[in-house]
């Protein structure tokens, strides 16, 4: 009963994982920045990775950390979540811009 | 992040860890090298930011346990009661700002004919040497007033990097073959030889192919005949010969060895003295043992020395130099070479004049040089034939010049 007032509905916290939310991916965005010759990332926010080697990786717009282990990294990120796995991982900085990664990355994969 | 931040690497531990992550990610806390370990979290955080984890933790209902602290003010406040050390560290940061106020090196590059000596005496009547202030120095007049007072140098830079003067120079190059830019002259044969080749480059040959030449013989008249259309003579236009002419010709080798030589015999013990030289007083350690020890008539003594010069960086120079000298006393005594030994060093001092001729462009046709050894020592003799450049510049008279021209 309690779960149902529309007070309750209005103040619960809307979580990143709505199936709405994810299906919102902007490609008419994206497609209007390639059209006027603009980054992406200046339209669309979007995760952006800048990698060196298969050692160190670092994302910028990301929402929040869903997982932190040694072998998989789980970032929120707008419009999905990426999955990175690997080795030894760790978040060697994390700030309001940017995560900084680093280990053996084997693998990323976008959810 | 700078090197020298205060931080501070606590552990955080409960159940709700990645969310006081990500909360901190939102209230714009930077976080670094976070290690994960089942439920706690090891985190690395500025010392500013930690007062404002308290609502954080509030919320999440970890707990933070401080590992380690790490930056200068936790530094200094761990060491507030060694007072003494923080003023050591006060005045040596304080001397070493005085002595980097100063010049206490000075280099100079690019000079072959002028000293150093003679280029740091000019500079010593500008008031600049070591130990004078950086500020007082004016660069551009250096410049300006070595160029003035020496001749020879066309191009001066000084430049200060920290402690250390610079000054790089280029000296005017000296004229090498005077003769061929002061006026005319012929091309003169330097050896007698058979000439093999002949190329003309400017001026009127004076031999031909296999012509046999005397030493001193004209090979190329540094003058040009023009003529008249009726073949008399109309002018001469004098000039300075130029042209390769090869020959062949034949050369005395005559080398003579002496089977006995002086070697030096190194039987004494050696001994060194460290000295302290500091803004030129120089603070010595007794020589004890060339007091003590006698010299005797036939000793003599090598003297090895040199100098470290003190410097924090590259180019920060200390007033500071420890001078290091080494006495290697030894004897000369009178040894007699052996026959192979003569033999050996005979054949490669011929091994390297025959090289050196050969890079010089003579080509070795013939080559009798023999060794012979007797009881004094060895010589060697033989005759060397050879084809290469026979010429060198003679400058024709000014008499001869004015003379031939009455004659037009």
């Amino acid at each position: 009963m309690m779960k149902q007032h529309k007070r309750f509905v209005q103040n619960q916290v809307q979580t990143h994982f709505s199936q709405k939310e994810k299906k919102k991916y902007p490609f008419w965005k994206i497609a209007m920045a390639t059209f006027f010759q603009v980054p992406d990332e200046t339209l669309v926010t979007l995760p952006v990775f800048y990698g060196v080697g298969r050692h160190r990786l670092q994302v910028e717009n990301y929402s929040s950390i869903q997982i932190y282990q040694e072998e998989k990294i789980v970032l929120h990120c707008p419009k999905m979540s990426v999955m990175i796995v690997g080795k030894g991982l760790q978040i060697t900085r994390l700030n309001e811009d940017d995560v900084m990664i680093e280990g053996d990355i084997k693998q990323i994969e976008y959810r | 992040m700078p090197v020298l931040s205060n931080r501070v690497q606590c552990l955080v531990t409960g159940e709700q860890t990645l969310r006081f992550v990500n909360l901190c990610r939102n209230n714009g806390i930077e976080l670094r090298h976070l290690i994960r370990d089942d439920n706690a979290l090891q985190i690395e955080i500025d010392a500013k930011n930690f007062k404002k984890l308290r609502p954080l933790v509030r919320k999440t209902h970890v707990k933070i346990h401080i590992l380690n602290r790490q930056g200068p003010a936790f530094f200094f406040y761990r060491h507030k009661k060694r007072w003494w050390f923080l003023i050591g560290a006060a005045a040596c940061a304080g001397i070493i700002y005085v002595l980097s106020l100063f010049i206490w090196q000075i280099d100079i590059d690019g000079n072959s004919k002028y000293t150093e000596d003679l280029i740091l005496q000019a500079l010593a009547q500008m008031n600049v040497k070591t130990g004078c202030r950086k500020s007082e120095i004016d660069l551009p007049k250096i410049e300006e007033e070595l160029r003035i007072m020496y001749n020879e140098i066309t191009w001066v830079s000084a430049s200060i990097t920290g402690t250390k003067l610079q000054i790089e120079l280029r000296e005017g190059n000296l004229k090498t073959s005077e003769v061929s830019e002061s006026g005319p002259a012929d091309l003169v044969a330097d050896e007698d030889a058979v000439i093999t080749n002949l190329v003309v480059r400017q001026g009127t040959a004076a031999v031909h192919y296999g012509d046999e030449v005397k030493k001193g013989d004209v090979l190329i008249k540094g003058r040009v005949f023009i003529y008249n259309e009726d073949e008399t003579l109309k002018k001469v236009d004098y000039l300075t010969a130029d042209g390769d002419i090869y020959g062949r010709y034949q050369h005395i080798y005559e080398k003579n060895y002496r089977r006995k030589h002086e070697v030096r015999e190194y039987k004494e013990k050696t001994w060194m003295i460290l000295a302290l030289e500091a803004y030129g007083k120089r603070i010595q350690v007794p020589d004890w043992q060339g007091i003590i020890r006698k010299m005797s008539a036939g000793d003599r003594m090598e003297v090895w020395s040199w100098s470290k010069h003190f410097r924090l960086t590259p180019t920060f120079y200390l007033p500071l130099a420890v001078q290091y000298t080494e006495y290697v006393p030894y004897r000369n005594t009178i040894q007699n070479y052996t026959d192979d030994n003569l033999k050996t060093m005979a054949a490669k001092d011929l091994e390297k004049y025959l090289n050196e001729l050969e890079k010089k462009g003579v080509q070795i046709i013939s080559n009798s040089v023999t060794i012979s050894l007797d009881a004094d020592g060895g010589h060697v003799k033989g005759t060397l034939i050879l084809d290469g450049p026979i010429g060198k510049e003679v400058p024709i008279s000014s008499e001869h010049m004015a003379s031939t021209r009455h004659n037009e």
